[in-house]
């Protein structure tokens, strides 16, 4: 790539993206990202949390354009070291997958193909980006799958995927993603899919790739837990919007978008602010509610239905993102200073 | 794979035993065969002496258990109607029937799922359309209506094929095809929805994630996936091609299996319709255990132990 950018240098660039989903023959229209922006540097963790449906893997799919049916972008840019992706030809973006940027799927049971050999399945990438063949390729295969911690990697190249545990297949799954050396890996919910014991394993695995090869990550998550282990940088997700967007410590620490407290509030052991309504009676205590519906969104603030703080003003008026700090900014009339 | 084997073996020697039983009741069900080897006019004395020289006098279990021991030692006995040994009669019918059978299926099978793939690539579009419409039309309209209009419009009104028969490859157009209808549809309608769902598979998903080219993705990875149903049931469009083959061999006059048995039953020919039968009945049985060793081929995850 490029070569112009430092190495601390500015990865990855989404300016005010727009995706949405048209459904029924697009008499309803699912606005699934609107207008979110973020930076990314190379080298950083970026993760990005929300609830389901909060456009979070959207996003993720959107930076790559492989789009669900009936799902187009109309608007904004994501800038992949100086490139704009969403103006750039399948055929050049096809080549940018795997090679520059790769992606790891939420599900690693399902993520490989069934009828094919996991050791040709990593192949893949390098057979097509980097046109490697024979002896070779099956080398550097083996090199990757002990490089990110499978054990007796020479007899698991020729296993099938029904042959091997949740854990390994996503290490599978992380080798193939890794093969070419891309600069960003976008991990869509990495641990989910996984046992406890198992998901450590995994994030451990995650630090290390990028501690040895300098990727960029983006880590897509519900779980708190994990962003606060592994990103740098988080944005708070809601209803296809920016909420919030802080260096880590700070959003743990210092919340500002009334979201974000309620959803911190809602790791056990913690309190909400006192006008924050959580429903802590429950064993697990949860935010009153429902996220809105994407397809009918309100005119104002999305998250304003739910909002203890919310007056006429939020409800009419979408609220602009507001800095409150370096690095750290939320959408909201009257956030926490 | 040889106690697979092995348990396939007892499981076909039961089904064939119940098939031998099954059929040899219902012939002797439609009707006396001594009735139309006589005169109209015939006495007692005559069919009693008819009966005796075709071993019919003995008790129907009697017979049965000759029956069954004379297969056994591979004597299938001689046609009543055609006085010469089942199998010959058997034989010179068969090929023509597997000429008619897999001039059928291969029709059925490549086109059924090119058309599937093409309908599942180009979904919702005026092709995709088209090609359901018409497996809709193949599957709703039976054998011989088809049959019957493909010889009104090929051979009737523009005299390009012959109307019925065999011997060249113009008498077996109109036969194979009336047969391919039904399976071809089913098979392209079974490829148009197992690739579909396919190329909707996370693990499609991360083969583009990957940066891997479009054309590998369809034809490498999403159709041999999509394949499995397929092979599934081709393998039993092929058995009933045989139930179809019985009314397109009688309405084409193609000389086969299936007009044997028709005629067999007419004339209850017995030796005829149960070695008949049990041909067919074997023919599945092989068929179905071929059809889950390709599975093995197709799919790792299949291993038969």
């Amino acid at each position: 790539m490029g070569g112009t950018s430092t190495k601390d240098g500015v990865l990855l660039e989404v300016r005010d993206l727009e995706m949405s989903i048209f459904a029924d023959g697009g008499n309803r229209i699912v606005r699934a990202v609107n207008g979110l922006s973020f930076t990314l540097r190379r080298g950083r963790t970026m993760g990005i949390i929300g609830e389901s449906g909060s456009g979070k893997s959207m996003t993720s799919l959107s930076i790559l354009r492989l789009l669900p049916r009936g799902a187009r972008i109309l608007g904004g840019q994501v800038l992949f070291d100086g490139r704009d992706l969403v103006s750039l030809a399948e055929r050049d973006l096809r080549r940018m997958r795997g090679r520059h940027i790769a992606m790891i799927l939420q599900d690693p049971m399902v993520s490989l193909d069934p009828l094919y050999r996991v050791g040709d399945q990593v192949a893949e990438p390098l057979r097509t980006h980097q046109g490697m063949g024979g002896d070779a390729l099956r080398a550097r295969v083996i090199e990757l799958l002990g490089a990110v911690g499978i054990p007796a990697p020479e007899s698991r190249f020729n296993q099938y995927p029904h042959q091997m545990s949740g854990g390994m297949l996503q290490r599978i799954v992380g080798a193939a993603a890794i093969s070419c050396g891309p600069e960003l890996l976008i991990a869509d919910e990495p641990t989910t899919a996984l046992d406890p014991t198992v998901q450590a394993q995994y994030l451990d695995l995650l630090e290390e790739l990028q501690q040895r090869t300098g990727l960029a990550l983006i880590v897509i998550t519900h779980d708190l837990g994990v962003a606060a282990r592994l990103c740098d940088d988080v944005i708070v997700m809601y209803a296809g919007r920016a909420a919030e967007k802080a260096p880590v410590r700070t959003l743990f620490e210092r919340p500002a978008h009334p979201y974000t407290q309620a959803l911190l509030s809602t790791l056990p052991g913690r309190r909400a602010p006192d006008d924050i309504k959580v429903d802590a009676h429950k064993r697990l205590p949860t935010i009153e509610g429902q996220p809105p519906d994407l397809a009918a969104l309100p005119p104002g603030c999305p998250f304003a239905p739910r909002c203890p703080r919310a007056d006429a003003k939020c409800r009419t008026e979408m609220p602009p993102e507001v800095s409150l700090a370096t690095d750290h900014s939320a959408a909201c009339w009257y956030p926490t200073t | 794979m040889v106690s697979f084997f092995l348990h396939r073996l007892r499981l076909a020697l039961i089904t064939i035993f119940g098939v031998t039983l099954l059929v040899f009741i219902a012939a002797r069900l439609s009707g006396d065969v001594v009735y139309t080897l006589v005169d109209a006019s015939a006495g007692q004395e005559e069919i009693d002496k008819m009966r005796r020289q075709l071993d019919l006098d003995k008790p129907v279990w009697l017979q049965y258990i000759s029956y069954v021991g004379h297969v056994a030692r591979g004597d299938f006995g001689r046609s009543i109607r055609y006085q010469r040994p089942v199998v010959e009669v058997i034989a010179e019918r068969i090929q023509k029937t597997v000429q008619l059978g897999l001039a059928a299926f291969a029709v059925a099978v490549s086109l059924g799922i090119s058309l599937g793939i093409l309908a599942a690539r180009t979904r919702g579009s005026l092709i995709d359309r088209a090609a359901r419409t018409l497996a809709v039309l193949a599957q709703s309209m039976p054998h011989f209506w088809i049959g019957i209009m493909a010889i009104l419009i090929f051979a009737v009104i523009l005299r390009w094929l012959p109307t019925s028969g065999s011997g060249t490859w113009q008498h077996l157009v109109m036969p194979a095809l009336t047969l391919a209808t039904f399976p071809m549809a089913a098979i392209m309608r079974i490829t148009r929805s197992s690739m579909l769902e396919t190329l909707d598979a996370e693990y499609v998903k991360f083969l583009r994630v990957k940066g891997l080219a479009e054309r590998l993705i369809v034809w490498k990875h999403a159709l041999r996936n999509a394949l499995i149903p397929v092979v599934a049931l081709s393998g039993i469009q092929l058995g009933n091609l045989l139930g179809g083959a019985v009314i397109v061999e009688t309405v084409f006059s193609w000389p086969g299996l299936g007009n044997l048995m028709v005629e067999s039953i007419v004339s209850r020919d017995y030796p005829v319709i149960q070695s008949g039968v049990l041909m067919i009945a074997v023919f599945l049985i092989t068929l179905n255990f071929l059809v889950d060793l390709v599975f093995g081929v197709i799919d790792p995850r299949i291993r038969y132990n």
